[in-house]
């Protein structure tokens, strides 16, 4: 059986060729482009849902991935940029670009003061931490709620950069598509950089990494705010991209849903956050019109539709353990096994 | 001359990774001898205890070649409870005890194989052998001095009814009189019980005395084998080895 | 005032339980278990399916949720962390959070997620104490339970053979398989163990408020609170920590009101975090890694 441990070593000393990154590329932008001509308005905001949480599971990546941190804080920066979008554009009346930046900033502060008392001891107090952070930020926002518009919660104004409304999907498309390709480029490099490899020093020997002068706390640290800051960016453009904000969004099961895309999606490979975020955002509906699929008098497609949030749950725990089980390089280990087959003479997956 | 009770052949252990700690090492262990493994810091002595011994599933180290048979049994890379159930026991180099744990805890922890009377004879067989510990029972282990850890693991070991007891570096750390202290119970082991014993030992003229062959490991490699008075005798080992002490 | 200290002390009871489940896993398992609140609740939904829906007689009952409890616990060892063995701590935190998820679903599924009654051996009623001192009967059956198990547990972890085998693999797993000890049944027993308690927190604290997932589970989590003040792996520090937290829970909410509840235990959380992380009654230093 490969260990996480292995993987990680054989993910990082492989290199991607350079035409294979560049054929890649044209790939990508192929699709982008295609995207918003061959869906319809429904489907595009769905994959603009999709590329929304991409974002935050871009920054999980971060953290989960290249420093090997749980963090169940997710839902809670989720909240804090939703809520922060609801504060600065309704009660504040801010404009949208300053109220991402604001968002983008609070995201950081409340990941450093969250971080820095448990990454001075060990990984997993940023879990518990992280915990506490979730249960205290739900219970602040709801209070907050209650108290300003009640429990229908806050309806936003239509974002808009510049004077030019984005008020449709194929606007919202585009904006987020941008925004994932900028932020995915963030995360390629900073895996890259000195605190990439850093990070994954730290994940994979952190005794290593402390005797060659690297300090694990402020470096871990550093992911974690870094990720916070993103992931609360994210909540604020899901905010103003659904136009409304209320608190029964935001559980725990909402924060293990993006740990979910991240683990389905293989640690610590951006491009399987990306995957991973379109697979867990994409699932209900596709399950919903497959079940629409079978006869309608069934009994059992009458149970699944009216259960289909309990499957859900119980379909991301178990893909999270059984993926940690046998896969732990995720979809992205499993599509470069699948391309090693196709092409046996391109030295590449192991 | 006896058979061999552990047969280890092209034995090699990995942590992971492209590099091995122990490379296709070759060791006969015949029924009632001592077989003592030299080798510098570094040089496998312990990764290859620990690959002949079994490794758990929870560590990263793991037998990537080679075969162990003991007892006529193969026996390549079962888990370290099947290697003790089986009588090929360790006492290990850095935690030999429950520190934790009362020293009489230490002892109940053992599993124990036969009837409670053949139990209850046995506790009292080892207890007897080493007289401090009827005096240190409800002491946790941790308290004890480094030479008393050394011989409460090894009664431990000896609650197993171990056929090979495995022993590595019984002297590290330990004052001249303690390892006198723990060198004396592996000989009345051996005279008593007739267990056999492979022992990886950096102070060699403690061993010496007890040993009758030899290995010299280097880089995970045996570099020279043979009876331990040639090999002791060697050029080679009394310039490495030797050289600090005599 | 004294009605608040007892209603403080049946709270801590039920903390002190909840806290236990988490140390034991953490301490013999090695597992910071993320889905004890899930399992708290799971643990009271079985309870009720035998006494309520079944209408079962109470030695059934008993023994049924035990027995169902437990094995489910053996079922998670030998499903999903013997599997994981050898991965690195994240990796089994992470595995506990997709079976908090998977329980959640499965609860909700089969039970719903509507509060329920459960039934009960005998009718709840209010004891007095002196002149004005009150709190109900299931609340003194809570602290009952409580000393109990802690009680059992010493006895369990000090005098039995298999208990002080669960320490020493507690201690060092590596050593205690070199020395024959089966360690994978000692982790079976620690997750059934800790699952155990979990139920039982979980049944007390429905009978003295109503059974709902997300009720109980929440409670679960908050039980985070005394195993941390305790400094996660020491059975003796839960105490004093679900004092605490029982205390910080009672009169927080009489100040602040009802909702504090929710979040009386994450905040004592933090500022154990930010002033002793490794814990104010711990065993033992944490290591720095």
């Amino acid at each position: 059986m490969t260990t996480v441990r292995t993987l990680f070593n054989t993910a990082t000393t492989m290199s991607e060729g350079g035409r294979g990154q560049a054929l890649r590329r044209i790939a990508i932008l192929a699709l982008v482009c295609v995207l918003p001509l061959a869906l319809r308005d429904y489907q595009l905001s769905l994959v603009t849902t999709a590329l929304i949480a991409a974002l935050g599971a871009l920054a999980l990546t971060l953290v989960t991935g290249f420093v090997g941190l749980v963090t169940a804080g997710n839902s809670a920066l989720l909240a804090l940029g939703a809520y922060g979008a609801a504060i600065g554009a309704v009660q504040l009346e801010l404009p949208f670009l300053v109220v991402l930046v604001g968002s983008v900033l609070v995201g950081a502060v409340v990941g450093l003061l969250a971080g820095l008392p448990a990454l001075r001891v060990s990984g997993i107090y940023l879990a518990i931490a992280t915990l506490a952070l979730h249960f205290i930020l739900i219970f602040v926002f709801n209070e907050y709620q209650t108290r300003a518009v009640g429990s229908a919660g806050f309806f936003l104004p239509t974002a808009s950069i510049g004077g030019l409304l984005i008020d449709n999907a194929i606007k919202w498309y585009a904006v987020l598509v941008v925004v994932v390709l900028a932020t995915w480029r963030l995360v390629e490099n900073l895996k890259r950089s000195k605190f990439g490899r850093a990070w994954m020093l730290i994940r994979d020997t952190p005794l290593a990494a402390a005797s060659q002068g690297i300090s694990l706390p402020a470096y871990k640290l550093a992911a974690f705010v870094v990720s916070s800051a993103i992931i609360s960016m994210s909540g604020t453009f899901l905010a103003y991209f659904q136009q409304a904000v209320y608190i029964e969004n935001f559980t725990l099961e909402l924060a293990i849903q993006y740990i979910a895309m991240v683990i389905i999606g293989g640690m610590g490979s951006s491009g399987g956050a990306i995957a991973g975020a379109c697979f867990v955002v994409l699932l209900p509906p596709m399950l919903s019109r497959a079940i629409a699929l079978l006869p309608s008098d069934a009994v059992v497609a009458g149970f699944l539709q009216q259960n289909l949030g309990d499957f859900q749950l119980i379909i991301y725990g178990t893909l999270v353990v059984v993926f940690l089980v046998w896969r732990p390089d995720g979809l992205a280990g499993l599509g470069q096994r699948v391309a090693a087959l196709r092409l046996p003479s391109r030295k590449g997956a192991r | 001359m006896n058979g061999p009770l552990l047969e280890v052949r092209s034995l090699t252990v990995s942590y992971g990774g492209d590099s091995v700690a122990v490379d296709g090492v070759d060791l006969v262990v015949r029924e009632g001898e001592v077989c003592l493994v030299l080798g510098a810091n570094g040089a496998g002595k312990t990764s290859l205890l620990r690959g002949i011994g079994g490794f758990a599933s929870s560590e990263p180290g793991r037998v990537r070649g080679g075969r162990v048979t003991f007892a006529g049994a193969d026996v390549t890379g079962l888990s370290p409870r099947a290697m003790a159930r089986r009588g090929l026991v360790l006492v290990p180099e850095e935690a030999k005890v429950f520190a934790s744990l009362t020293v009489d805890e230490n002892l109940r922890a053992v599993p124990m194989s036969g009837g409670r009377a053949a139990r209850r004879a046995l506790v009292d067989e080892v207890t007897a052998m080493f007289p401090f510990i009827a005096e240190r029972l409800s002491l946790p282990a941790g308290q004890l001095s480094g030479g008393e850890r050394q011989l409460l693991g090894i009664a431990r070991s000896l609650l197993l009814k171990p056929r090979l007891l495995m022993v590595d570096e019984a002297s590290l750390g330990l004052s001249p009189i303690a390892v006198e202290m723990v060198f004396d119970m592996l000989r009345s082991v051996v005279a008593s019980w007739g267990t056999t014993l492979l022992v990886v030992e950096q102070n060699v003229r403690a061993a010496q005395s007890i040993s009758d062959n030899a290995y010299v490991l280097e880089t995970g490699s045996v570099v020279l084998s043979g009876p331990a008075g040639d090999v002791l005798g060697s050029e080679r080992v009394r310039q490495t080895y030797l050289g600090l002490e005599m | 005032m004294l009605t608040l200290l007892l209603g403080a002390l049946t709270l801590s009871a039920i903390y002190a339980l909840v806290g236990f489940a988490w140390v034991l896993l953490r301490r013999t398992n090695g597992i910071l278990n993320l889905a004890t609140g899930a399992q708290l609740a799971i643990g009271a939904f079985i309870f009720n399916q035998f006494a309520t829906s079944w209408q079962l007689p109470w030695p059934v009952v008993v023994l049924g949720t035990l027995a169902t409890v437990a094995a489910l616990g053996g079922v998670t060892h030998w499903v999903v962390f013997k599997k994981l063995s050898g991965q690195p701590e994240f990796a089994l935190v992470v595995a506990t959070l997709g079976l908090a998820s998977a329980l959640k679903g499965v609860s909700s599924l089969i039970w719903g997620t509507e509060a329920r009654v459960m039934r009960e051996p005998v009718p709840s009623q209010v004891v007095t104490f002196g002149d004005q001192a009150t709190t109900t009967l299931y609340g003194l059956c809570g602290l009952g339970a409580a000393v109990l198990v802690f009680a059992a547990a010493h006895t369990f972890f000090k005098f039995s053979t298999v208990g002080i085998r669960m320490r020493a693999a507690a201690e060092n797993p590596v050593l205690s398989a070199q020395g024959g000890i089966a360690v994978d049944w000692v982790y079976v027993l620690g997750w059934a163990m800790a699952l155990t308690v979990a139920a039982i927190a979980g049944i007390m604290y429905a009978y003295q408020t109503a059974l709902s997932f997300h009720g109980v589970e929440a409670l679960g989590m908050r039980g985070l609170a005394p195993a941390l003040i305790g400094g996660l792996t020491s059975v003796r520090g839960v105490i004093p920590g679900a004092l605490i937290v029982g205390l910080a829970e009672t009169f927080g909410t009489k100040v602040f009101g009802g909702s504090f509840q929710d979040v009386a235990a994450w905040i004592v959380i933090l500022v154990v975090l930010l002033i002793r992380p490794q814990g104010l009654f711990g065993d033992k230093q944490v290591q720095r890694v």
